[in-house]
């Protein structure tokens, strides 16, 4: 076996995007790590968005997480990744935040639902929208059924009987 | 010189072609089977049948929409038409899709042209209709009556639970105005009833025998008495050890058919790749579009069934269109069913031939039915064919429970509420079967994603995301008013030929209102359905817009109708050849040796979801049929 050491063994990005991803999900990092997506989920990202924009994004998630206490993280995720650019609190969004617009929430429905969206809430249109589950594991792993405390609907089925019963 | 090879030709795999070919070959017939549908599809046994369930499975998973045809491929040699397509009319585009929708309301149903038809993504609620169903005309003055009657029917209604395979429980049947012989001497379905689901059960603690009260307007009260059963379903449990029968023969000496009584317990019918898969339903919680274990019935099971016992009588021919019947001048039978055979899904290549047999039936759906029918110009001396089309108007009423009752669970219905099924009120609006669903607000509003959409896109995330999903999604509930659909003649699929599909078949053309018999339905049901809210403490959070495919108003309020899939009455069966396309056997008034088989033949709908009535249909053309064979 030739091992191509010109290829990192592991992306950096993606402790950071786990870390992230929990505060996003409101799951721990196990749970994420359980469902066996977090690095179809990242290669996901890679495909999707530009990198300039992945860049920054996990730059400042970086940042963010730094902060350690949940109470601070939590504004500077409002702050940097939520908040919309128009709202009179913040008339003028920073340069380098405008290219990563939107994409916290694109990665919390991704966890949730499976579903890549290029749906742009955020009020900027450049390509009509495109919403796709992303394969058949996503849409069975996605965080939704768990969070509902039932099963994806067609697969890991709780057997005969189980909806007769409470959860 | 008439190449008669086999005794008969049908057309259609889905339930009603596949009951006929089944009795008829157990009879020693021999029979083609024409199906529209992808010769891959038609995978009965084994490892072919197990890696077509897993591609229909793999292209569910990776649908944006489950809408009921998403696992499953449309052809554009053989389209079928798409719920997600619907919208009102005037926004529709009549050069794409498969239906051209000229309203003024979208019809907003489906079916599967494919192998086992509809029955690929049925829900599997398997109801008898009731006895005054059958007599409208004579008992409310509405519609029309039946040629028979319910105990006409009833026979054939229990070899219908035999060939599904339905569970249920006789004594939770408390219908109105059914009767003691609703259900033969120590009736009992062949197999226990599916379990009514937790939700059934916390919307039950106060539904149940409910009394309503309610101003309906006009110096108006109306008084009643609610009334929930469980539902009889299509999907396998435990078999019931009282059970009698084993299978359906023809008996020569009586020239009819009977059920085979038995000598040991039922055995449920499992999966087509493996027997042992499916005796039970394991709660997917996905039966529409598509049961991954098979315990739900599907129409293959009944040709499997045919095949593996008479391989050489049942020939079955894959990916062959039927586009049009050869009529003898003279005689007015039907000589031939001309088929257009496409070499693949991706090319639109294809030889013409033509099947010919002593009996044709068609059986592809009251659309694909009516629209052959017209574009070989049979059937048409009553000028009721394309005509009198139904589906139950569904009026949808969600809602927020005041504590979790965790939808998104079991199967989409367990439970119904039946009270409104039959009523001197049927002289006023239709009637209405209202299933208490299991799944949320999936229906009307695509939860459980669009709820995750929503909150992400009101700026929630982490902790409090979760919070809020869980205990909005845990909450919801869902009923839907089934109303009864009246028949109407304007209602109705028609061809044009500015309207084909890629190999030249027309598409239908479909014109579709609601009545006001309807209408009033809908406005009597949101009554009914506030009272029952109102007493469980649940929000209403139901909304009917102008944007929504099918929506009107009346009498200074909104309604939204969607469909059920149920479509019916295009060739209804009657006792008077001016006014129905078949005789109370289901043979065509105008040609001796055609006989039409499916929801067609209804001339009304009732308030039960109509596949079980019409395999027990199927059961009863499939006896004419051999009747008319024998001589």
């Amino acid at each position: 076996m030739v091992i191509n050491l010109t290829q990192p063994m592991s992306d950096p990005g993606l402790p950071v995007f786990r870390a992230i991803s929990s505060h996003l999900t409101g799951y721990s990092e196990v749970d994420l790590e359980g469902t066996g997506m977090l690095t179809d989920y990242f290669t996901t990202l890679m495909k999707e968005q530009d990198h300039e924009g992945i860049r920054l994004f996990l730059l400042k998630a970086e940042e963010i997480l730094r902060l350690h206490l949940s109470d601070a993280i939590e504004p500077a995720i409002i702050r940097h990744f939520i908040e919309l650019p128009a709202t009179a609190s913040r008339p003028n969004t920073p340069f380098d935040e405008i290219s990563y617009q939107g994409l916290a929430q694109r990665i919390t429905i991704l966890w949730y639902t499976g579903v890549w969206t290029t749906m742009n809430w955020l009020g900027k249109k450049s390509q009509p929208d495109r919403t796709a589950v992303i394969s058949a594991r996503a849409y069975q792993q996605g965080l939704i059924w768990l969070t509902a405390q039932t099963h994806p609907a067609g697969a890991k089925q709780p057997g005969y009987g189980s909806w007769s019963r409470k959860p | 010189m008439k190449d008669t090879e086999y005794d008969a030709v049908i057309v259609g795999s889905g339930v009603a072609g596949a009951i006929v070919a089944k009795t008829l070959t157990d009879d020693g017939k021999k029979v083609l089977l024409l199906d529209a549908g992808l010769e891959s599809g038609m995978a009965l046994e084994d490892d072919r049948a197990y890696q077509m369930q897993m591609s229909y499975l793999d292209r569910f998973y990776k649908a944006a929409a489950k809408a009921p045809n998403s696992p499953f491929p449309n052809l554009k040699n053989a389209p079928s038409s798409d719920v997600g397509e619907a919208m009102p009319v005037e926004m529709m585009d009549p050069n794409t899709g498969y239906f051209v929708q000229k309203g003024p309301l979208a019809f907003g149903s489906d079916n599967w042209v494919g192998p086992g038809g509809t029955t690929q993504h049925w829900l599997g609620t398997a109801l008898r209709m009731l006895p005054n169903d059958f007599q409208m005309q004579s008992m409310y003055s509405r519609a029309v009556d039946w040629p028979f009657k319910y105990l006409d029917l009833r026979p054939y209604y229990e070899m219908a639970e035999y060939e599904i395979g339905v569970a249920g429980e006789v004594k939770d049947q408390q219908l109105p105005n059914i009767g003691p012989d609703y259900f033969s001497d120590g009736y009992v379905f062949p197999m226990e009833k599916i379990p009514q689901s937790y939700l059934d059960y916390r919307m039950l603690a106060k539904t149940q025998d409910l009394p309503i009260d309610i101003d309906v307007g006009n110096g108006q009260r109306l008084k009643h008495t609610i009334r929930c059963c469980s539902t009889p379903q299509g999907r396998n449990s435990f078999p019931n050890k009282n059970y009698k029968f084993k299978g359906v023969t023809w008996d020569r000496q009586a020239r009819k058919l009977t059920l085979i009584a038995a000598d040991s317990t039922y055995q449920p019918v499992g999966s087509l790749w493996d027997d042992d898969i499916g005796q039970r339903c394991e709660g997917n919680a996905s039966c529409v579009p598509i049961c991954p274990v098979q315990a739900k019935y599907n129409a293959l099971k009944t040709i499997k069934r045919a095949k593996v016992r008479h391989p050489r009588l049942l020939d079955i021919q894959s990916q062959s269109v039927a586009y049009k019947l050869v009529i003898d001048p003279g005689s007015k039978k039907i000589d031939g069913v001309k088929f257009k055979r496409y070499d693949s899904e991706d090319k639109r290549t294809y030889t013409e031939g033509v099947a010919r047999g002593t009996i044709y039936v068609l059986a592809a759906s009251a659309i694909e039915n009516a629209k052959l029918l017209l574009a070989s110009g049979a059937a048409k001396s009553s000028d009721q064919v394309g005509r009198n089309l139904m589906d139950h108007m569904c009026f949808l009423t969600w809602g927020t429970f005041p504590e979790p009752v965790y939808p998104f669970r079991g199967p989409g219905s367990t439970t119904n509420i039946s009270s409104f099924r039959d009523g001197d009120f049927r002289s006023i609006h239709t009637a209405w079967i209202c299933p208490i669903d299991n799944w949320g607000w999936g229906w009307p509003s695509f939860s459980p994603g669009s709820n995750v959409t929503k909150a992400v896109m009101e700026g929630d995330f982490g902790q409090k995301l979760r919070q809020k999903l869980e205990h909005d999604l845990t909450r919801q509930v869902l009923l839907h008013f089934e109303c009864e659909q009246d028949p109407q003649p304007e209602n109705r699929v028609t061809i044009d030929s500015k309207y084909k599909d890629r190999i030249g078949n027309y598409r239908p053309v479909i014109h579709y209102d609601a009545s006001n018999y309807v209408k009033e339905a809908f406005r009597i049901a949101k009554l009914v359905s506030d009272q029952i809210f109102k007493v469980n403490g649940i929000t209403d959070r139901s909304s009917y817009t102008l944007d929504q495919a099918a929506y009107w108003e009346y009498q200074g309020n909104g309604y939204t109708s969607r469909g059920a899939g149920h479509i019916v009455g295009t060739h209804r069966l009657g006792s008077n050849p001016g006014t129905s396309v078949v005789d109370p056997e289901m043979r065509t008034w105008d040609h001796k040796n055609l006989f039409l088989a499916g929801c067609g033949n209804m001339p009304t709908l009732g308030t039960s979801n109509p596949t079980l009535t019409m395999a027990a249909l199927a059961f009863k053309s499939a006896e004419a049929i051999l009747k008319q064979l024998e001589g």
